[in-house]
């Protein structure tokens, strides 16, 4: 057996605590070295977060206001006030714009129609009954849908209501619905001819129609719970006794307003 | 000694840069503050030469009567609704001073609508009261219009091919909304019109609806400013409503309508 020599052990030893130290020390080194270089960059980027946060809020919120804190500001300081001079000098001017305005509130109040008229509005899906310029009723009714069909080749058809100011042409009791071509393709059937029979249907209409002309009614439906929604092809839907309300005292030539 | 003066000299640079850096953004925020300023003296110069009528003193002083100015704007807000009344298409006019909104359709009032808040421009106090009136006189003309929500809501429905593809193809109408109805009138006359929903919204949805609306104007501005440009002011009205009728409105208006405006 070799015999061991104690001071080699211990040289040894203190070399291997030596090495061990330092690899100790290079480790929490190198964890120093990357946690300050990641605060650094951290501050480096709160820093252009801040600037960017800084001009952006700046250039967005505050230039706006600017403005109106320095009219603020002017208004304050060149406040002017009305003398007695300046008051007295002004009545026949005031007065006379008085009769003007009193002409002109005539003169718009001309323009309203003088029988009933319905307004629809197409978004809530909701109608108003005036006459003698009272609301006399009011309800749900179902407007267009949006919906765009796509047949075959060019064929499209677009389901809206149309908007504007539009005139009853005629009154119909008990109408038949004259299906159009979109009603079958919608379907997926083929279609008809012109004037075959399975383009007419009885009782879908309801009791009552009202024509608008390019082909737009308002009439009456089967389908009660989608009234308040948007799904008809463009007509204008009501409610059984909404329906009957309308006919009555709408006559051919009252004004319908659909916005 | 060495290994730390070596590692000083970048902190020095990087102090200095965030320094001029400072210094940089608070000379843009000076510029930007002082062209602001500036654009909107420019704005009142501007309205006040093209739409004042009145070239001696004596007029002037009275129209510092506010009763005088009252009268005078709600007669040109009757003028040019009027003027709206011949025309055939949908338009709109806001009334500021009853705080209602209204639909009209040849001149008849078909949907008013209450306006619960109102903010303006503070432009409106500082120019000449007889410019101010002719401003307001005649319908103002949208060039363009915006909204977070689509104006017609189209949904693409392919025919079937037969009566067992009917079910499958079934669509409904788009009625969803987004969180925030807003939409924004940009008229002829320079004059921006807002209008936003009046229900709660969500601070930071809001924020966020805010920040881009603004940034659009902002751009603009600043795009001016960059090239030592005064940038154009835009008079603005602000007007908050009910949800459901903001989108009824804004669908129902035509693309090129008129606005009549009584502030």
């Amino acid at each position: 057996m070799e015999s061991i020599n104690i001071e080699t052990v211990e040289k040894n030893y203190n070399n291997v605590q030596v090495l061990f130290l330092k690899s100790h020390f290079f480790i929490i080194q190198l964890f120093t070295r990357l946690w300050n270089s990641f605060l650094k960059k951290f501050i480096h980027i709160i820093f252009i977060i801040l600037v960017l946060g800084t001009l952006s809020y700046f250039s967005v919120f505050f230039l706006p206001s600017i403005e109106n804190m320095a009219l603020n500001l002017k208004s304050f300081i060149v406040s002017q006030k009305t003398t007695d001079t300046q008051y007295t000098d002004a009545l026949p001017l005031i007065s006379e714009t008085e009769k003007n305005i009193n002409k002109l509130r005539k003169q718009l109040l001309d323009k309203a129609p003088k029988t009933s008229y319905i307004v629809v509005n197409t978004y809530k899906n909701h109608f108003y009954l005036y006459k003698n310029g009272t609301l006399i009723r009011d309800g749900l009714c179902s407007t267009g849908s949006y919906i765009k069909l796509e047949g075959n080749g060019d064929q499209k058809w677009i389901f809206k209501t149309p908007r504007g100011e539009f005139k009853i042409r005629c009154k119909t009791l008990y109408p038949v619905w004259k299906k159009p071509d979109w009603a079958f393709v919608e379907e997926g059937l083929p279609i008809p001819s012109k004037n075959h029979s399975s383009r007419f249907e009885y009782g879908t209409l309801g009791d009552y129609a009202l024509s608008l002309g390019d082909g737009y009614l308002i009439h009456g439906t089967l389908y009660q719970r989608f009234l308040g929604m948007p799904v008809t092809h463009g007509c204008v839907r009501l409610g059984d006794e909404d329906l009957k309300q309308v006919f009555m005292n709408l006559i051919n030539g009252s004004k319908v307003f659909i916005f | 000694m060495d290994d730390q003066l070596i590692e000083d000299k970048p902190n020095k640079k990087g102090c200095l840069f965030k320094l001029i850096l400072i210094f940089l953004i608070l000379l843009l925020i000076a510029v930007c503050t002082t062209f602001s300023v500036l654009s909107l003296t420019n704005k009142i110069k501007i309205i006040n030469r093209n739409y004042s009528t009145i070239y001696n003193t004596d007029s002037i002083n009275l129209y510092r009567n506010p009763d005088l100015v009252k009268f005078k704007l709600e007669e040109a807000f009757l003028k040019s609704k009027l003027q709206l009344s011949e025309n055939d298409s949908i338009n709109l006019s806001i009334n500021l001073k009853d705080s209602t909104l209204c639909l009209e359709i040849k001149g008849t009032s078909v949907y008013i609508i209450p306006i619960t808040t109102i903010k303006r421009s503070k432009i409106f106090d500082n120019i000449e009261k007889s410019a101010l009136i002719n401003y307001f006189s005649t319908p103002f003309c949208v060039m363009q219009q915006k909204a977070t929500f689509l104006k017609a809501p189209l949904i693409i429905k392919k025919a079937p091919k037969d009566t067992s593809e009917v079910e499958k193809n079934n669509v409904q109408a788009d009625t969803i909304l987004p969180e925030i109805v807003a939409c924004r009138f940009y008229t002829d006359k320079g004059l921006i019109i807002n209008i936003r929903q009046n229900e709660n919204i969500k601070k930071l949805s809001l924020y966020k609806h805010k920040f881009i609306y603004n940034l659009e104007l902002s751009t603009l501005q600043l795009k001016k400013i960059i090239r030592l440009k005064t940038p154009d002011y835009i008079p603005w009205i602000y007007i908050e409503i009910d949800k459901k009728d903001a989108v009824s409105i804004y669908r129902a208006l035509p693309d090129n309508t008129f606005i009549s405006v009584q502030i």
